[in-house]
């Protein structure tokens, strides 16, 4: 290693010491805002469960200090019972122990050895149970700070969603009205155009039956039309009602026939009550119209 | 989506209201104003018809047009570049007919006809005939049946003739009986046959070459052929009893007839090649006035097997006979229209006789005479009028009813009885 290296450990330390400093910092405002969040957060559903199970929880208990207190009385009824007996078979047993008494000691040696054998083992076992104990605590410590930290994640998740599930609530909201006024205007606009409509149909259907009259007065039939002949003359009308054009559309295939509905058309000439008529409705619907001539009134 | 649906539905709607459509279904019955303006002619002298006024003549009687009075014509165009279409229309006329006549080299005549469409403004016909000095009418009826066709869609049937047969008194106990041919217009008569005996029945061949008729000059009913052209006449049944009513088949090869030879009135067909004769009804009540069906494969004829006359037909191949009238208790005299759909016959209807119509088709019978008395119908070949006899005051005159009953018109008067007219078929 370098003099110039080892200038830099100072520095380097010290900007370390100084991070980790402010990371420590920003942890505690961290804890901070969570506690105080979790303050927000309560929900009556959790202590209505909460409560629920507590309840649930006190019966058991008198159930089973209940349970307890049957099975003392049952245990004194029976250990008096048992002394009794007992008794009686004290002599039976001392002249039994008087004999084994020998062998005991034997024994009681010998359990004496296994049982410092055992109980060393069982120190070393309690020790090592003790570490383990120990370490369990320290890695549930450390998963309960990493649950910890999770749940505070989770937290603030949820909050953020909220506040975006907020956000685009209110925005919905705000497009629900606008479609509202859209449609109403909408809804207004077609009734205009509906009454308009009406009010243009009204005006073609009379304008029809001025057509259809002033049509109708010219009509000669030749003696080739029979009941049945369609043709259709497609005309064109001047917004004054004067006709500027008729031609055959569909012919019936009988000359004679079709040049006498042109000519009645031509004959009718022009239909002045039209003049009167709305120009956008003329527009639309009457500037030009078809014909059918389909006579009925024939004899044949 | 919505927009987008609500926009077609509007686009449907304002293309659907586009082709509004108005259905016209009525007409009027009224004639259609027509001028046709005197025909030229470049030379001094006179022609021996004014053709124009046949023409005009013509088209007036079939009851479709209202002629142009020639004084009410503001000028007398003879060519298509003297036409000034405004002053005709606004004269009201649907249609005007112009034309010249020219003298050929060879001594003929041309004439020279244009019809036009006063409204449209457009030439429908352009043509010519020619024709001798004498056939100046023959050719103007030619004309008129051109204009006809090309204004109702229908063939005209001027230049055609009639036969009848007129009977004059001479004294208590005698006729004078004339069968006589003139044209459809009752002009140029020619007398065929006469005889101090009835003449009953005449009948056309399809050719128009040839006539049958029954004859009493031998002093029974007899029938005769006669050869129009020729004058060649042929007494062609000398049976016992009653020998009448010819009818000629669409070919022209077989007559048919009533013989009562048998016993009571029958109608037979006679193969006039061979002469052979086949008896076609067996009935015992009167079977008469036979005539064919358009396909000639069947013969209808007048009856009163059912009480009173009525129409029957009978098959000829098969003898399957159908009753074809059933209203009122008198219908005799059929004829059929040349397209076999329309009957035409006497039908009684509370005493009185008319003619009336029955359409095969619908059944529906329409009287077309008011006057009464009213005999023996005949068809114009086109199917458009009616010619039949009736009474007026104490004279038998001849009168006309179009097919749809709302024409009628008198034929001119002849000097006594005019009765039993028989139109030809289209004449070549």
């Amino acid at each position: 290693m370098s003099d110039g290296l080892k200038s830099y450990i100072l520095p380097t330390i010290l900007a370390l010491l100084f991070h980790a400093g402010l990371v420590m910092l920003t942890a505690t405002t961290w804890f901070e805002t969570e506690g105080k969040q979790v303050r927000v957060t309560p929900r009556h559903i959790n202590a209505e469960l909460v409560d629920l199970r507590s309840q649930n929880k006190a019966k058991d208990e008198a159930k089973r200090k209940a349970d307890a207190s049957k099975k003392a009385a049952a245990k004194k009824t029976a250990s008096k019972k048992a002394a009794a007996k007992k008794k009686a078979e004290a002599k039976r047993k001392a002249k039994q122990r008087a004999e084994k008494d020998k062998q005991r000691k034997i024994a009681q040696k010998k359990k004496a050895d296994n049982k410092r054998k055992a109980d060393s083992k069982r120190k070393a076992e309690a020790e090592r149970l003790s570490l383990a104990k120990k370490k369990k605590a320290d890695q549930q410590k450390a998963e309960q700070k990493k649950a910890d930290q999770k749940k505070a994640e989770q937290r603030k998740q949820a909050e953020a969603r909220r506040i975006a599930d907020q956000a685009e609530q209110e925005e919905k909201l705000l497009a629900q009205e606008r479609l509202r006024q859209q449609q109403a205007q909408q809804q207004a606009q077609a009734d205009a155009e509906q009454a308009w409509q009406a009010q243009a149909q009204q005006l073609v259907a009379s304008a029809s039956d001025v057509i259809r009259s002033g049509v109708q007065s010219q009509w000669v039939r030749p003696a080739s039309a029979r009941n049945g002949m369609v043709v259709s003359v497609r005309i064109r009308l001047l917004p004054t009602g004067e006709v500027d054009d008729a031609n055959i559309f569909k012919s019936s295939g009988d000359e004679a026939f079709d040049r006498s509905a042109v000519k009645a058309v031509l004959k009718a000439e022009r239909f002045p009550k039209l003049q009167n008529i709305d120009p956008v409705v003329f527009d639309r619907y009457l500037r030009q119209i078809v014909l059918e001539f389909r006579p009925d009134d024939l004899r044949y | 989506m919505l927009r987008l649906g609500a926009l077609l539905l509007f686009i449907w709607s304002s293309l659907a209201q586009a082709e509004l459509t108005i259905e016209i279904t009525q007409g009027v019955d009224q004639p259609v104003p027509v001028a046709v303006v005197p025909f030229g002619w470049q030379q001094a002298r006179s022609l021996p018809e004014d053709v124009a006024q046949i023409i005009s003549d013509d088209l007036y009687r079939s009851g479709l047009f209202a002629m142009m009075n020639r004084n009410n014509m503001l000028s007398f165009p003879t060519r298509s570049k003297e036409v000034y279409f405004r002053d005709w229309r606004l004269a009201d006329q649907d249609y005007m007919l112009i034309g010249q006549v020219l003298a050929e080299a060879d001594g003929r005549y041309r004439i020279n006809y244009e019809l036009y469409d006063v409204v449209n403004e457009t030439r429908l016909l352009a043509a010519y005939i020619k024709g001798t000095n004498k056939q100046f009418r023959r050719m103007a009826h030619r004309v008129a049946d051109a204009v006809y066709q090309k204004l109702t869609g229908i063939p005209g049937a001027f230049a055609t003739e009639i036969v009848y047969v007129t009977a004059q008194r001479l004294s208590q106990e005698r006729y004078n009986y004339r069968l006589e041919v003139s044209d459809a217009d009752g002009a140029n008569p020619k007398v065929i046959l006469q005889s101090n005996e009835p003449i009953l029945s005449p009948s056309w061949s399809r050719d128009g070459k040839k006539l049958a008729y029954v004859s009493f000059e031998t002093g029974r009913p007899a029938i005769f052929i006669h050869d129009k052209l020729t004058g060649a006449r042929e007494q062609v049944t000398r049976y016992r009893g009653l020998n009448g009513a010819p009818s000629w088949s669409p070919d022209g090869k077989t007559l048919a007839l009533t013989l009562s030879k048998d016993g009571n009135p029958e109608i037979y067909t006679l193969d006039i090649a061979s002469r052979k004769l086949t008896r076609v009804t067996r009935h015992y009540g009167i079977d008469t006035e036979a005539t064919w069906s358009a396909d000639g494969k069947s013969i209808l004829f007048t009856s009163n097997r059912g009480g009173a006359p009525q129409i029957y037909q009978q098959e000829l191949a098969t003898g399957w006979v159908e009753r074809l009238t059933f209203e009122g208790d008198y219908n005799a005299k059929a004829h059929l229209t040349h397209d076999g759909r329309h009957l035409v016959m006497v039908h009684r209807n509370r005493g009185s006789f008319h003619i009336a119509v029955q359409d095969l088709k619908t059944g529906r019978l329409d009287v077309l005479s008011q006057t009464s008395l009213d005999e023996s119908p005949s068809i114009a070949p086109n199917g458009s009028i009616v010619i039949y006899a009736t009474q007026e005051g104490d004279k038998e005159v001849l009168a006309a009813v179009s097919l749809d009953g709302q024409v009628k018109f008198r034929l001119p008067s002849k000097s006594g009885n005019v009765r039993e007219p028989a139109w030809s078929p289209y004449l070549q």
